[in-house]
């Protein structure tokens, strides 16, 4: 039964084609919505100061000004309106701008009622679980969300530590992206807290109290992550004994996070798109598709772009997820973050090994932010707990550091990239003038070799997963022919 | 309406479930408001092609991008999705071949709309 048309909210409906206007409006007041229409942006910006709605549909090409701007005028005067924001296929560009500016989510012309209706319910849906959210725990409110000027300002935010700038944009990005639905793109070199990047996303949003599932596209063989992502039926191949949800079900309310996106497999990319594009997913095997409400963040430490020049990437799947992009900068290049980061660690570890220690001393942190951290925030904490795990207590003093961290002193002020390659690994001059595929080749079949074959020892190095290195290996004896 | 030439891929069931969704009080009016606004647009577009004007073929193409997915002509939603990059990217060769496809389908696409009869309408 449709609850009765007062008692929901009203819609704002700014669209100056007047037939498609009419369809809309016609589908929405069918559900049983109050819709208001406009058909200029003027007479959109009257409507809404007159209304307050708590959703405008805004198409972003309007006669009278720009849609983009008028959105932004909206959100200045009501913060909290959400806002999807329409386009046309061909222009998704633009909505990918509008999610950048604060759209919580957008439609791409032409679209079905059905797609019109679960984007509002959706709408809806996180917007009454917001406030619910914030009546029931102050503490989750949008008030104490990173990068809100009104939350008091730590430097360690949802899991975070650092006070750097890249750092506060960072957080600021995501306390102005956590409460929409927006896909968010991370990306940044291995170790330097992408997952933990997903996680603040996910703990700032109206679904911090759904589930959060990550899952590592590069972990896992390509023939089984299908059936990881959207799950299986029983009997529905070899080894299924049982009924399983797959990633995507199990995030339903929540964020499904998805680590190492770029090295998923072309065909199970055309799937994660149709899942996108239409909020179900069909288990192997299953005859109907299920519909899920999960919010996406995906990470990667490659060049997305390169990898869609390349061919390895849907580019439509990338603009799907491209939405709004947050990089994690690498150790090296946050300052003072790398002493923050260590003393923290530094309490947490002797904590939790029962020791006693005061905190760095001077030379320790003089060398600390000069050493290059190839392997970023997880090689620091690795270097961290082997402190306190070897040494009783006490204050932090180089020779407590690991050997070989320190003892290269011509390496310390030099970035990883430009530290001397052994000898049986490419130069760095040797690669110039190399695709960054033909580079990432050479030193791979090179550390390889250095660890007599052993793709494990090689993957571990790397910090990949063997499986990457495995299917990196196949894809070249393909291409090869 | 049967011996009219169909635009290229066209899926008639689209504009019949339009029809539907806006009801039969409002049906006539719509298929009105269609022939305006796709005319419109024909209009404009001849216009701006004419005079190589790049935000008026933009903001032309963009709307004949949601009328003819929605009415169901699905060449000529390719077609002005193909205008539309083409004029995002200023490319004049591009545009007179395209034009030159897309406007005998606008054609065929109106004169179906003129030619549906209200499906909600009383038989006389």
């Amino acid at each position: 039964m449709k609850s009765p048309a007062s008692a929901r909210p009203p819609i704002l409906l700014i669209e100056d084609t007047i037939s498609l206007q009419m369809v809309y409006r016609s589908i929405l007041t069918g559900a049983g919505y109050r819709v208001a229409v406009a058909g200029t942006a003027a007479e959109g910006l009257s409507q809404f100061m007159a209304l307050q709605p708590a959703i405008v549909l805004v198409d972003l090409v309007l006669p009278d000004s720009d849609g983009l701007q008028l959105m932004q005028k909206m959100l200045e005067v009501q913060p909290t309106t959400s806002i999807i924001a329409i386009t046309a296929n061909g222009s998704v560009n633009r909505a990918v701008d509008a999610m950048r500016a604060g759209a919580h989510d957008f439609l791409v012309k032409p679209f079905d009622e059905g797609r019109l209706l679960s984007t509002v319910q959706n709408t809806l849906a996180e917007r009454r679980a917001r406030s619910t959210a914030a009546i029931v725990s102050p503490a989750n409110s949008a008030a104490s969300l990173p990068g809100n000027p009104e939350a008091p300002a730590p430097t360690e935010v949802a899991g975070f530590i650092g006070s750097s700038d890249q750092m506060a944009r960072i957080h600021a990005t995501i306390g102005s992206v956590a409460r929409s639905m927006a896909t968010v793109f991370i990306t940044g070199e291995s170790g330097t807290g992408k997952e933990l990047c997903a996680l603040a996303v996910h703990a700032g949003s109206a679904r911090a109290s759904g589930p959060f599932i990550a899952l590592n596209c590069g972990a896992i063989p390509q023939d089984l992550l299908e059936s990881e992502v959207f799950g299986h039926m029983k009997g529905s191949f070899t080894g299924a004994i049982s009924d399983k949800p797959g990633a995507a079900a199990a995030a339903d309310g929540g964020t499904l996070f998805l680590d190492e996106i770029c090295e998923m497999a072309p065909a199970l990319q055309t799937k994660l798109l149709r899942f996108l594009q239409t909020s179900t997913v069909q288990p192997v095997g299953a005859t109907r598709p299920k519909k899920v409400n999960v919010r996406i963040v995906c990470a990667t430490n490659r060049d997305p772009v390169d990898a869609v020049r390349r061919g390895h990437f849907r580019e439509d799947l990338y603009y799907r997820l491209f939405v709004v992009p947050i990089h994690m900068p690498p150790l090296r290049d946050r300052g003072q973050d790398v002493i923050e980061i260590a003393e923290a660690a530094l309490l947490r570890f002797a904590r939790e090994e029962g020791r006693e220690f005061h905190g760095l001393s001077p030379e320790v942190r003089a060398i600390l932010p000069r050493l290059p951290w190839p392997g970023n925030v997880r090689q620091l904490l690795n270097v961290m707990r082997n402190v306190v795990v070897l040494n009783p207590g006490g204050w932090v003093t180089p020779e407590m550091l690991p050997p070989g961290l320190v003892d290269a002193p011509p390496t310390l002020t030099e970035a990883p990239r430009s530290l001397q390659p052994a000898p049986d690994l490419p130069s760095t001059e040797n690669l110039v003038g190399l695709t960054l595929a033909e580079a990432e080749r050479r030193l791979i079949e090179a550390t390889v070799a250095r660890h007599g074959g052993s793709i494990p020892k090689a993957a571990r190095v790397l910090d990949v997963s063997p499986s990457t290195l495995y299917r990196k290996m196949e894809g070249w004896k393909e291409a090869a022919g | 309406m049967q011996n009219l030439p169909l635009p290229l891929r066209f899926d008639p069931d689209r504009l019949r479930r339009l029809l539907d969704l806006v009801g039969p009080t409002e049906a006539r009016t719509f298929l009105t408001q269609l022939d305006r606004d796709l005319s419109d647009c024909a209009r404009s577009l001849a216009a701006a092609t004419d005079r190589q004007d790049w935000p008026a073929l933009r903001e032309a193409s963009h709307v004949l991008v949601s009328l003819a997915g929605s009415a169901g002509a699905l060449a000529l939603q390719s077609l002005a999705e193909a205008l539309n990059t083409a004029a995002n990217a200023r490319n004049t060769p591009a545009l007179a071949d395209l034009y030159s496809q897309l406007a005998p389908d606008l054609t065929r696409l109106i004169a179906i709309v003129r030619a549906t009869p209200d499906p909600f309408a009383s038989p006389r």
